[in-house]
C-alpha cells in the first residue's frame, strides 16, 4: 500500500510540474524549412557594439549587417553602404548609404543610424568592450540623409576592415533607446534573420521578408532561403556530434577532433576554416630570468616539436604555426617558415652556451647550482591542456624543470597580471594584423588593459615599427612592415608558435551553399536544402 | 507537529545566511579579478576581439561597486536579495533572479524524473532481491547495483546516447522537447541512486523478514503479498526514505552533468558556468537557490518520514 502510495505520489509530482515551453521535438532537416545549429553555449549577448563576442559574433552575423563586407584581405564590397571614399590625408571616410533599408522594427536605416553606431561605442556610458574596433575614431557627421562622414584623429590602415566586422553592425537606434540593455537579448538589426524568441537556452530566428541587401559574394540575393534558424545550445562536443548523426541538428561547430575524419567519410560536409589572426602560441616572458636570456628562449623554440603536437592532439586537422600571424592573415610572410626549425641538438647546444649544463646525474639542467626552472600558465579550454602537457614534456626532455598550472581563465589572467609565469598562452582571431600585433607586442599593453603583451617586450624601435604599420594606408607598405615584425618576433623568440587555429563546421549532407565570412562565421541566409 | 514545521522552516534563515556569507567570502579571497571575466571571452577560450582600455576597466569597476569595502558590498547584496534582486550577471548583464527563475523549473523537472527512476527501479529491484536472497536474481541484481554505483554519470550518459539514440535510434540525443526525450536523462540521473536504494532495500528486507513479528504474521496465515506490503515494508521504508532524501542532494548536483551531456537547460549548468567564469552575482544566486531547495527538500523528506513511520512522530 505504502509502496504504491509512494509511487503514485512521485508520479503525481511529475505530472503536476508546471508545463514548460519546450519546442516540439522533431527530426530537423532543411526540408522542414528550419536550419538548426548545435551551438557551444547560449549566446551571452547579441549586442555587437557592446559585447566582445567571440563565437557569438557568428550568431550576430545572421541578425545584423555592416556598412561594407570584406570577402578577401584588402578587398571590400558594398553592404549597407553603396560606396565610400577616403580623404587624401587618410582622416575622413565618407560613406554613401543605401536608401531602401529598414531595421526589423521598422526604423529606417540612414546616416543618423550609421553615426549612432560609432557614437554608441565611443560613449563611456555604454561601457563598450569594442573601443579597439573604432580605433582613432574622432567624430561622425551626417552629411545628408544617406551620407555619413567618419573622421579619425590619425590615419588608420585597418579602418575599413574594422567597418566590415560585426562589431560595427548597425543596431536599431529605436531599440537601443526603448530596450536599453535588453537589446542584447532581443536584438534588432537589419539582417536576413529577425529575433523571434528564446526557448530555454535556444535562440529562434525567423526570416526577414524584406531583406534585399545581402553581400554579392554569397551567391544569393533577396530574403533568406530557409525560413527559420534555431541556435540550439549543445554544450558537450560529443553530444553535438551525436545530434548531428541522429539528424537532430543541421550544423555543428567545435566537434570532437578525433571524429572529424570519420564523419567526413560518412558523408557529412566538413568545413575547415583557417582563422586569420594570432596563432596559438606560448608568449615568452622576456623580463623574467631565465627566459630573459635570448639563448634560453631559442633553445625552447628548438625543443618544441609543434608538428608532433598537431599530430597527437589535433589529429593533423590543423597546421603547425611558424610565427605570430596565421597563414591566412593579411601581411603573413611565408618566408617565416624557414626562419627556424625543430632541432633538439641545437637546443642543447644553446643551453650549454648559456651556461645551463646537464649535471652528471639528473635530467634538469643547472647553472651555478641553480636548476633551469620555468613555469607555464595555462587556462582550461578545448585543447589547451593537452597541448601544454606535450610542450611541457618536450621542454623537460631538453633539460627544463617545467611546471604547468592549468586554471580557469580568470585565475590564469590574474597569474599573468602578477607576472608569475615564463610561458603564457595567446590566440586571437582577427581579420587584420592591426587588431593583434599592437596588442601583443606594444609596450603600452604590458600593464593595465587586458595585459595582452604577455611577452612583456618593451622596445621603442618596435613600438615605432608597429605604429608605422598601423598608420600606413598603402596595403603593400603595410604588408612589408608586418613582415618585419614577424621576423623580429622569431629572431628574438618572443613567442613559441604552435598551430594556426582552424574552426570546424560540420554540416548535414543535404544542406547546400554553406557560406562563411572571412573569420568563418556562417552567412546562413544563403544556405538551403537540396530540394 | 505544527510547531516542529514552523521551527524547521525558521531554520532556513540562518542556514541560508551562512551559505551566502561563506560563498561571498570564498569568492572574494579567490585570486581572480572579475573585471578580467567581463573583458574576455572564456566560454570558447577566445581572446577578446578588441582590447578594453584601462579607463573602461576603471569605469566598470566603479559602476559595479567593486571599489567599495567588502562589508559594504556584502550588506548591499543582502539588502537587495531580501527584495528579490540578486544583482546582474557580470557576463551577460541579465538579472540573476530572472536567469535563475528561467532555468530552475527545468532542473526540478529533471531531478523529479531522476528521483522517480531511483524510487521505482530501486524499490522494485531491492524487493525482488530481498525476497529471494542468495538466488541467481539476487546475486545478479547486487552485481548490477554495484556497477551502477561505480559508473560515472558522464560516461553512462554518453553510453546511453550511443546505444539508444545512435545504434538503436529509439530516443533523441538532445534531452528536451518531449516525455520521450526525458527518458535517457532521467535514467542517467537516477541510476546511481537506484543502485543505492536497491541495495539498502534488499538488506533491510532480508533483515526484517527474519524478525519475530514476521514469523507471527506468517503463522496467522497471511499471504505473501500482504505480508510484505503490510508488515515488512513499513519497517524497510524508513531508512530507505532517509537515503532517498539524501539522494535528492546528489540528484541536484548530478543534473549539472546530465544537463551538459543531454543539452538540457537548467540551473546546474548555469551555476557551473558561472563558477568557471567567476561571475560572482550568478554564483551567489545559484548557491542561494540550491541551499534553500536543499533545506526545503530535507524538510519534506522528514515530514514524509513522519507520516510513514509512526515511531518518528513521537519525537
Amino acid at each position: 500500500m505504502l509502496f504504491r502510495r509512494t509511487l503514485i505520489a512521485s508520479a503525481l509530482s511529475l505530472v503536476l510540474m508546471p508545463p514548460l515551453p519546450y519546442l516540439a521535438q522533431a527530426q530537423t532537416s532543411v526540408a522542414d524549412d528550419t536550419l538548426t545549429w548545435g551551438y557551444l553555449a547560449r549566446p551571452r549577448s547579441l549586442d555587437p557594439n557592446i559585447w566582445s563576442g567571440g563565437s557569438d559574433l557568428g550568431v550576430m552575423r545572421q541578425i545584423y549587417d555592416t556598412l561594407i563586407w570584406s570577402p578577401q584581405p584588402g578587398v571590400f564590397e558594398p553592404g549597407l553602404a553603396t560606396s565610400w571614399e577616403m580623404s587624401e590625408d587618410g582622416l575622413v571616410y565618407t560613406f554613401k548609404l543605401r536608401d531602401d533599408v529598414t531595421f526589423h522594427d521598422g526604423t529606417p536605416f540612414n546616416a543618423a543610424a550609421a553615426k549612432a553606431t560609432f557614437d554608441r561605442i565611443k560613449d563611456p556610458a555604454s561601457k563598450s568592450l569594442n573601443l579597439g574596433a573604432i580605433g582613432p575614431f574622432e567624430s561622425a557627421e551626417v552629411i545628408d540623409e544617406f551620407t555619413v562622414a567618419i573622421t579619425l584623429s590619425r590615419p588608420w590602415g585597418a579602418f575599413l576592415t574594422n567597418v566590415s566586422e560585426p562589431h560595427l553592425s548597425a543596431v536599431s537606434p529605436t531599440a537601443v533607446a526603448t530596450l536599453g540593455d535588453d537589446v542584447a537579448q532581443q536584438p534588432v538589426g537589419t539582417g536576413p534573420y529577425m529575433f523571434d524568441r528564446w526557448v530555454g537556452n535556444d535562440l529562434h530566428l525567423v526570416r526577414n521578408p524584406n531583406y534585399n541587401w545581402g553581400p554579392s559574394f554569397v551567391g544569393h540575393q533577396g530574403p533568406a532561403k530557409v525560413e527559420r534558424v534555431v541556435v540550439k545550445e549543445v554544450p558537450e562536443a560529443a553530444t553535438r556530434v551525436n545530434a548531428l548523426r541522429s539528424q537532430e541538428v543541421d550544423i555543428i561547430h567545435f566537434p570532437v577532433m578525433s571524429q572529424i575524419q570519420k564523419l567526413e567519410q560518412d558523408g557529412f560536409q566538413v568545413y575547415r576554416l583557417a582563422q586569420p589572426g594570432f596563432s596559438w602560441s606560448f608568449p615568452v616572458n622576456v623580463e623574467k630570468a631565465p627566459t630573459d636570456d635570448r639563448r634560453v628562449r631559442q633553445a625552447m623554440l628548438h625543443a618544441i616539436n609543434n608538428e608532433a603536437i598537431v599530430r597527437a592532439v589535433m589529429f593533423n586537422q590543423v597546421s603547425p604555426a611558424f610565427g605570430p600571424l596565421t597563414a591566412v592573415t593579411f601581411g603573413y610572410d611565408p618566408a617565416i617558415k624557414s626562419a627556424w626549425s625543430y632541432d633538439p641538438e641545437r637546443a642543447a647546444a644553446l643551453l650549454d652556451e648559456a651556461g645551463w649544463t646537464l649535471p652528471a646525474s639528473g635530467a634538469v639542467r643547472e647553472r651555478d647550482g641553480e636548476p633551469l626552472k620555468i613555469s607555464m600558465a595555462m587556462f582550461e579550454s578545448s585543447v589547451n591542456k593537452a597541448v601544454s602537457e606535450l610542450a611541457q614534456a618536450m621542454l623537460r626532455q631538453a633539460g627544463f624543470d617545467a611546471e604547468l598550472t592549468v586554471a580557469n581563465y580568470p585565475a590564469f589572467a590574474t597569474q599573468v597580471a602578477n607576472q608569475d609565469y615564463h610561458l603564457a598562452q595567446m590566440r586571437w582571431s582577427a581579420v587584420d594584423p592591426d587588431q593583434v600585433i599592437p596588442t601583443m607586442f606594444s609596450s603600452q599593453q604590458i600593464d593595465g588593459g587586458g595585459q595582452f603583451n604577455r611577452t612583456r617586450i618593451a622596445d621603442p624601435a618596435l613600438d615605432d615599427l608597429i605604429a608605422r604599420a598601423g598608420a600606413a594606408t598603402d596595403q603593400e607598405v603595410r604588408a612589408k612592415l608586418y613582415s618585419e615584425v614577424q621576423f623580429r618576433a622569431m629572431e628574438e623568440v618572443w613567442i613559441l608558435p604552435i598551430y594556426d587555429d582552424v574552426w570546424f563546421f560540420l554540416v548535414q549532407p543535404d544542406v547546400t551553399n554553406f557560406i562563411v565570412d572571412r573569420q568563418g562565421r556562417p552567412l546562413l541566409f544563403a544556405a538551403g536544402g537540396a530540394n | 507537529m505544527g510547531r516542529y514545521i514552523v521551527a524547521r522552516i525558521a531554520a532556513v534563515v540562518p542556514v541560508t545566511f551562512g551559505m551566502v556569507l561563506v560563498v561571498f567570502v570564498l569568492l572574494n579571497v579567490l585570486p581572480v579579478d572579475p573585471i578580467q571575466v567581463m573583458i574576455t571571452q572564456t566560454g570558447s577560450g577566445q581572446a577578446p576581439s578588441a582590447a578594453a582600455t584601462e579607463e573602461t576597466i576603471a569605469n566598470i569597476r566603479e559602476e559595479l561597486g567593486l571599489d567599495r569595502p567588502l562589508y559594504i558590498q556584502f550588506a548591499s547584496y543582502l539588502g537587495n536579495a531580501l527584495t528579490g534582486d540578486l544583482g546582474r550577471s557580470f557576463r551577460s548583464n541579465q538579472s540573476v533572479t530572472e536567469m535563475l527563475l528561467e532555468q530552475y523549473p527545468h532542473t526540478i523537472r529533471l531531478a523529479f524524473a531522476g528521483l522517480s527512476v531511483t524510487i521505482v527501479l530501486g524499490l522494485t529491484f531491492g524487493i525482488l532481491a530481498g525476497l529471494l536472497p542468495g538466488s541467481l536474481l539476487d546475486r545478479g541484481l547486487v552485481m548490477v547495483a554495484t556497477l551502477g554505483i561505480a559508473t560515472p554519470t558522464f560516461w553512462s550518459g554518453l553510453m546511453l546516447i550511443f546505444v539508444f539514440a545512435i545504434v538503436f535510434p529509439i530516443f533523441p540525443v538532445l534531452g528536451v522537447g518531449s516525455v520521450k526525450a526525458m527518458i535517457l536523462p532521467a535514467l542517467t540521473l537516477g541510476l546511481p541512486g537506484t543502485a543505492i536504494v536497491a541495495r539498502l532495500t534488499r538488506s533491510n528486507l532480508v533483515a526484517v523478514m527474519q524478525q519475530d513479528f514476521m514469523l507471527t504474521a506468517r503463522s496467522k496465515g497471511l499471504s505473501g503479498r500482504l505480508l510484505v506490503a503490510r508488515h515488512a515494508m513499513p519497517n524497510v521504508l524508513g531508512p530507505v526514505l532517509t537515503v532517498i532524501g539524501l539522494q535528492f542532494g546528489n540528484l541536484i548536483t548530478g543534473t549539472v552533468i546530465v544537463e551538459t551531456v543531454f543539452s538540457r537547460p537548467g540551473i546546474g549548468r548555469l551555476g557551473v558556468d558561472a563558477i568557471l567564469q567567476s561571475d560572482y552575482p550568478l554564483v551567489q544566486g545559484f548557491t542561494l537557490a540550491l541551499a534553500t531547495s536543499y533545506v526545503f527538500l530535507n524538510l519534506a523528506v522528514d515530514l514524509i518520514h513522519m507520516w510513514v513511520d509512526p515511531r518518528v512522530r513521537q519525537l
